[in-house]
């Protein structure tokens, strides 16, 4: 299936040119997230997790973590299968309370799922029921947000992520890559300042991959949100964050913090920039792999197999247990 | 049990690409040829059944032909002995399917989350929808009179059980990726329920309905059969027992036949506007 939406943010991203926030105007009448100062957005101080395993025992997913950051930040975890990064964004989100240590969003201890995160789970996970603009529009809907309101905004979110002709449009009847842009617009819809993508890309092919991390960096310069994102494209890493944490096997700990070389904005060069390199060839060495782990592996972020559902506590997410 | 036409691709796409057309009229052009299929495998059927009749030299009171069976229909319906009988019977199916329904909607959802309520009903139901329903029906008719009340509770108990195993396996297999985008979007539980795993389970629970409609029709005619003074039932044995009226007899049952497929067209008629394509 081919992609046919790249006109969109593409193409208004190009015409915004050089220059981060740059023309208001083609600001598509998105409400930009709360006030921009500078701050920490996150914040985590000595955070462990760990998950009950059927036989016996328990299996620590999380170790110690601190981590700060900043906002307006792009921050991009790596790591192996089983060292926690999915584990750790669902702790930010507040899908997972921590066994120990504090979670910080905005200054506000995290208790549970909060309004100023937005959350892209590695697959689009649509309500298939729903047209595209429904789906935008679900969590205005579940806010309390009056119908005309919010259909208004998830229209407005639809022509954000280059979907403008595809309101109406059921999942089964948009490509995987569209059905991820409606993901990410269902993320923007209440206006988070703190955008979590969890392998958000991985499940497309390697040029619409290259396109939409550009996207996302488009994205990121219109709605001033703080970015924090899992993948396992160390390239990928380099190219979107301004930090790269590296996590190691379980239990998960940050091994090392690599700087991005990139200055911003950031552009498709960029992407086979010798810095990039260089930093990727750094990571690996501390990851100890010699290429690139292989992509389209289980997708490790899955919650609870549980009936309920409601309690992923039980049934790991990260700690891989092996298929 | 699948019947015509389950899933078909009914809504409205996005109407964008020439593709999208094309499988509709393809899906169109089907239809027909489906149209077409069943008339001519019904004349088929009413050949055979006439030429049956024919060579074989069969008396009426023994196999009456189709055309015998339409005019006696179309004639009972005129001076209107099918109507009261009919809409006896209408009336207990729906109550019944209401009754059953409502009951099996609300177990089948209680089984799929409770494990210990799974364990301690489980045997129960499986043991009472095991019970042969005629061997049950006259006592039921005993205890409760030949009234409605009796036809209802038989109507509802063939009805549960289908549609408490669709409701349960529905509630099951909602995906727990749905819910937890739920819970990340602050959903209530209440909202999980109504706007995540009512649709999500609705599919499974049409196919509950679909088997749970033709048989409250099943369980009306065997209600009756206990002992009733009106319902299309009745009216089997009246032309049987004391009518020796064998074409009137064919024509309730033809009667009877119609009526569960446009039960079922109508379950298959909300379905689609309620599950839509998907």
């Amino acid at each position: 299936m081919t992609d046919p939406a790249p006109a969109g943010p593409t193409s208004a991203g190009a015409a915004a040119g050089p220059g981060p926030g740059a023309s208001p105007g083609l600001d598509a009448g998105v409400a930009v997230g709360p006030v921009r100062e500078p701050g920490v957005a996150v914040q985590l101080a000595g955070v462990s997790r760990s998950f009950v395993v059927r036989p016996s025992g328990s299996l620590l997913a999380l170790e110690a973590i601190d981590l700060s950051v900043r906002r307006r930040e792009i921050v991009a975890i790596v790591g192996p299968n089983g060292s926690g990064k999915s584990t750790l964004l669902r702790v930010i989100a507040g899908l997972l309370a921590p066994d120990s240590g504090s979670v910080m969003v905005e200054g506000r201890p995290v208790t549970g799922p909060d309004p100023s995160v937005g959350f892209v789970f590695q697959e689009p996970r649509l309500l298939p029921w729903r047209s595209a603009l429904d789906n935008v529009a679900y969590p205005l809907e579940l806010a309390g947000v009056e119908r005309a309101t919010r259909r208004d905004r998830a229209r407005d979110l639809l022509r954000l992520v280059g979907l403008a002709g595809f309101a109406e449009a059921r999942p089964s009847e948009l490509s995987g890559g569209m059905r991820q842009r409606v993901g990410i617009a269902r993320a923007l819809a209440l206006g988070p300042s703190v955008l979590l993508l969890d392998e958000p890309f991985s499940a497309l092919d390697a040029l619409t991959r290259d396109r939409f991390n550009l996207e996302l960096l488009r994205l990121w310069e219109r709605t001033a949100t703080t970015i924090v994102l899992v993948t396992h494209s160390i390239p990928e890493a380099v190219f979107l964050a301004d930090r790269v944490l590296v996590l190691s096997p379980q239990p998960g700990r940050i091994e090392a913090e690599i700087p991005s070389p990139l200055g911003r904005p950031r552009t498709v060069a960029d992407l086979d920039a010798p810095g990039v390199a260089v930093a990727a060839a750094g990571i690996r060495a501390i990851l100890g792999t010699p290429g690139d782990p292989p992509s389209g592996d289980p997708p490790d972020g899955d919650p609870a197999r549980g009936p309920s559902g409601a309690a992923p506590s039980g049934a790991g997410s990260d700690p891989a247990v092996p298929a | 049990m699948t019947g015509p036409g389950g899933t078909g691709t009914g809504g409205t796409g996005p109407g964008a690409s020439a593709p999208g057309v094309r499988v509709r009229t393809a899906a169109a052009r089907q239809r027909g040829q489906a149209v077409l299929a069943v008339v001519a495998g019904g004349l088929a059927f009413v050949v055979a059944w006439q030429a049956l009749v024919v060579l074989g030299d069969q008396p009426s009171y023994i196999l009456p032909g189709p055309v015998e069976v339409l005019e006696r229909w179309v004639d009972a319906w005129r001076v209107g002995i099918l109507q009261p009988h009919l809409a006896a019977t209408l009336t207990e199916i729906v109550l019944g399917l209401l009754a059953g329904g409502l009951a099996g909607l609300a177990v089948g959802y209680l089984l799929a989350r409770s494990r210990l309520a799974g364990l301690v009903l489980s045997p129960y139901i499986v043991a009472a929808q095991s019970t042969p329903i005629l061997a049950l029906a006259p006592l039921l008719a005993l205890w409760l009179g030949t009234g409605l009340a009796s036809k209802v509770l038989i109507c509802g108990l063939i009805v549960f059980f289908p549609i408490a195993v669709a409701t349960m396996v529905g509630f099951r297999g909602v995906d727990p990726r749905l819910v937890e985008l739920g819970r990340s979007l602050r959903a209530t539980p209440r909202q999980i329920l109504v706007t995540l795993e009512i649709p999500a389970a609705l599919p499974q629970i049409f196919g509950g309905l679909r088997v749970g409609v033709t048989l409250a029709v099943v369980g009306a005619i065997v209600a009756e059969w206990a002992g009733a003074d009106q319902g299309l039932g009745v009216l089997i044995n009246l032309a049987r027992g004391s009518l020796f009226d064998t074409p009137l007899l064919f024509a309730t049952l033809l009667t009877i036949a119609l009526l569960g497929v446009a039960l079922y067209a109508t379950v298959v008629v909300v379905e689609r506007r309620l599950v839509g394509a998907r």
